[in-house]
């Protein structure tokens, strides 16, 4: 089936949720994604952080293939080896003590916001002055499902389905006084992404981040750190809130875990963990032989080849790069970003939104986010010569278009940080 | 970034000076109140600790310490009683020790080794409890599963004892609380650190600290914490005596100001194939005297053996002048037999054992 039959099948079976891009992929390998016609593209997005280890990485196709043959499947009433072996790896990666595997991102956040207002029950039980408010982040992205997008900033994401999960507050993110201000007894838990991504490759300031640890320590309300996106080495530690120094209650994990396989996960505290009792919450997929099996192995590759130092050089030389840009190109009005998570804010949308489609045309895949950030998010396996052809591809896009945009207003939103 | 202390429940602060206030009342403060924890506990099972109330446990360690005070008390208390032992794991103290106890206390004792043959094999668990309830008084088990022991207490009409299953070692956790209450006077408000693997002796031990109102806190490596439902049970159960639980890995942390150091074998028997594994993990929880001089100066070390020297434990400190691990060896008889008196319903009070002080620790 060719791409139009592909697109006019679609448009009248599937619901309209996505604008897709006219592309239509059927294989890869390394960085690369391969269209129908035999051209291949140079993948910056990894589907949208998913794919760390690029395509077709034999260790992923090893595990595949060898736990296929043996098992998809058991459900949760029953044990197979991979769960403990992976949740004992990522507790030891994390520093948290529990983990509960899903299927998504957005599972994974619901299982969050579940167990701290279950959390927080314990404690009230306990005598405790707690209550059941979150206070999230303005730019946040947690997700689509129905605590995700409450906990959702963008009003697009939340609106239209309206009322939504109560008791949600949103404070500045990284004003400390608008999250003092707003914190109280009320509050249950603090949701912080510590790189956002959907936002536009905003950091969390330490000075922010430290104080909601202190805060939620002050009534015990649980520090939430959503890195469905930021986690498992893209910033070139095993998760962003290592470079702060501090330790969440829980946080979340999906994206690249199993390497493009479904899988999620959360994981929490012993402390954080009393929350759920048998029965509480569950799954049927989560935690599966298969998501299992290519997890370890995301996980075994990516020790076994230092990946954490590679993300952070590669990541180094490429945010170098970026900056190098911005001397030249003056659209561009910040460069963000840490290890293999970078973005650069151009000072226009349109303009945006023209870089990155006619980054298309030349076949490197990069998305736009927060209308005005070109967001880079690649397989972990990148090399400096991809960056830069995809740097060199971006100066020349500028170049052509800085002329036609030349005057324009600065669009969106400037950095909020 | 150091790994995160949890503390859960009203706090002992690390290192800091626990209150040893008492802010319930443990100990049994009337005939009236012994009688009837007595009388609950007559032909009752103990699988676990947590089958115990808080007053029935202290009515146990009453009992314990007046046995021990005066055998001749209870010299014929269990006269001709049967108790049968099943044992599927090795023994040497809670073999001896059951069987010293009943003798002793004027029953008599069978041992059956099912090393070789697991327990519901040859014939199912309920056969074999409605065949053993028509000869014995009670039945002991050692199991490695712990579902062995509870469907053998559902089948049987007489009491079943666990003596160790992979989930629990209640005699041992009471035999060891009993140890601490003669050094210390209470456990009551007592800094208790269990360095080591969250296994079955750690369970029991951590259900007992919380139902004698002690502080217990334990340090285990990541993947080696004690099980949840567990850690749920004992802080429902210290939030009504004063104690507290709490987890961390940090040995070090655990053992400070600590009035007790406990550890055990970093392979518990069923896991022997990890044991080569587990050698690398559980290196820094070794019990050295480095790791002792952290805790107060008149700590005292534990062990429920056998131990494995210069593993867990080194040799100066499993020998040294703190240790008081054949103190608790020999209080798994005494302990023991005061289970059999309050399932059997043999108990009474005695004047030694209404006189005991039940007075907190204090510190010269």
């Amino acid at each position: 089936m060719k791409l139009a039959s592909i697109q006019a099948a679609e448009s009248k079976l599937l619901l309209h949720t996505y604008e897709r891009n006219p592309y239509l992929f059927v294989g890869g390998h390394d960085v690369y994604l391969r269209d129908e016609n035999g051209n291949d593209f140079l993948d910056l997005l990894s589907g949208i952080g998913v794919s760390a280890l690029g395509y077709a990485h034999p260790a992923i196709e090893a595990a595949i293939l060898d736990q296929s043959k043996r098992l998809l499947h058991t459900s949760n009433l029953f044990y197979h080896e991979g769960t403990a072996n992976l949740a004992l790896r990522l507790t030891e990666i994390s520093g948290l003590d529990r983990v509960f595997f899903c299927n998504s991102g957005t599972e994974a956040w619901e299982a969050a916001l579940k167990l701290a207002r279950s959390h927080a029950r314990l404690l009230r039980e306990k005598g405790r002055k707690i209550g059941t408010k979150f206070l999230a982040m303005e730019h946040s992205f947690h997700g689509r499902t129905m605590g995700s997008v409450a906990t959702t900033h963008k009003e697009k994401y939340r609106e239209p389905f309206a009322p939504v999960m109560p008791d949600v507050e949103f404070v500045r993110f990284n004003d400390v006084d608008d999250l003092r201000a707003k914190f109280s007894n009320d509050v249950c838990g603090i949701c912080i992404e510590p790189l956002q991504g959907e936002g536009g490759i905003h950091p969390v300031s330490k000075e922010f981040f430290a104080t909601a640890r202190e805060l939620c320590d002050s009534t015990g309300a649980l520090l939430l750190a959503d890195e469905i996106q930021s986690g498992l080495g893209r910033t070139g530690k095993w998760f962003a809130y290592q470079h702060y120094g501090i330790l969440p209650d829980i946080t979340t994990l999906a994206k690249p875990i199993a390497g493009g396989i479904p899988m999620g996960a959360m994981l929490c505290t012993d402390e954080a963990a009393l929350g759920f009792t048998p029965g509480q919450h569950g799954t049927t997929f989560g935690g599966g032989p298969l998501a299992c099996a290519v997890a370890i192995a995301v996980l075994d590759t990516m020790q076994r080849e230092n990946t954490l130092a590679h993300i952070q050089a590669t990541g180094e030389f490429f945010k170098s790069k970026l900056q190098e840009l911005a001397t030249r190109h003056d659209c561009i009005v910040d460069v963000r970003g840490t290890g293999l998570m970078l973005g650069i804010e151009i000072n226009s949308a349109e303009l945006a939104k023209q870089a990155a489609a006619q980054m298309m045309e030349r076949r490197i895949i990069i998305n736009r986010t927060s209308e005005t950030v070109l967001r880079f998010l690649p397989p972990y396996i990148l090399e400096r010569k991809h960056v830069e052809i995809a740097v060199n591809a971006l100066d020349e896009i500028l170049k052509d278009l800085a002329a036609a945009y030349a005057g324009t207003a600065p669009a969106g939103e400037k950095a909020h940080g | 970034m150091g790994s995160k202390t949890v503390v859960m429940n009203p706090k002992p602060a690390d290192g800091e000076e626990i209150s040893r206030k008492p802010t319930a009342t443990l100990g049994i403060q009337s005939d009236t109140a012994f009688s009837e924890a007595s009388k609950r506990l007559s032909g009752r099972d103990l699988c676990s600790i947590a089958d115990l109330t808080v007053q029935e446990m202290a009515a146990i360690m009453e009992l314990a310490h007046a046995v021990k005070a005066n055998p001749e008390d209870f010299r014929h208390a269990l006269d001709a009683r049967q108790m049968v032992m099943f044992f599927e794991k090795a023994s040497l103290r809670t073999r001896v020790t059951f069987e010293a106890a009943i003798n002793t206390l004027g029953g008599n004792a069978i041992f059956v080794d099912q090393t070789q043959s697991p327990l519901g094999e040859r014939e199912s668990l309920s056969d074999m409890a409605r065949n053993l309830e028509r000869w014995m008084n009670i039945i002991v088990l050692r199991t490695y599963a712990h579902d062995t022991i509870t469907e053998m207490a559902a089948c049987s009409k007489v009491p079943v004892i666990n003596a160790l299953s992979d989930l629990e070692h209640p005699c041992q956790a009471i035999a060891d609380f009993f140890t601490l209450e003669e050094r210390f006077g209470s456990a009551q408000g007592l800094r208790f650190a269990y360095v080591g693997d969250g296994n079955n002796v750690c369970h029991s031990l951590m259900l007992t600290a919380a139902q004698l109102g002690a502080h217990c806190i334990v340090a285990s490596p990541k993947g080696f914490a004690p099980k949840l439902d567990i850690i749920h049970k004992a802080i429902e159960i210290s939030e009504s005596t004063g104690g507290s639980i709490t987890l961390m890995h940090d040995p070090i942390k655990a053992v400070t100001g600590a009035d007790a150091v406990y550890t055990d074998v970093c392979t518990s028997m069923g896991f022997e194939h990890e044991a080569t594994k587990r050698a690398p993990i559980f290196k820094p929880y070794q019990v050295n005297e480095e790791l002792m001089s952290h805790a107060q100066p008149d700590a005292v070390f534990m062990h429920c053996l056998p131990a494995h020297r210069n593993a867990e434990v080194t040799d100066a400190v499993l020998d040294g002048p703190q240790s008081v691990v054949f103190d608790q060896a020999e209080n798994r008889m005494h302990a023991q037999k005061a289970l059999l008196l309050m399932l059997l319903g043999g108990a009474k009070r005695t004047a030694s054992s209404r006189n005991r002080s039940s007075q907190p620790r204090k510190r010269s």
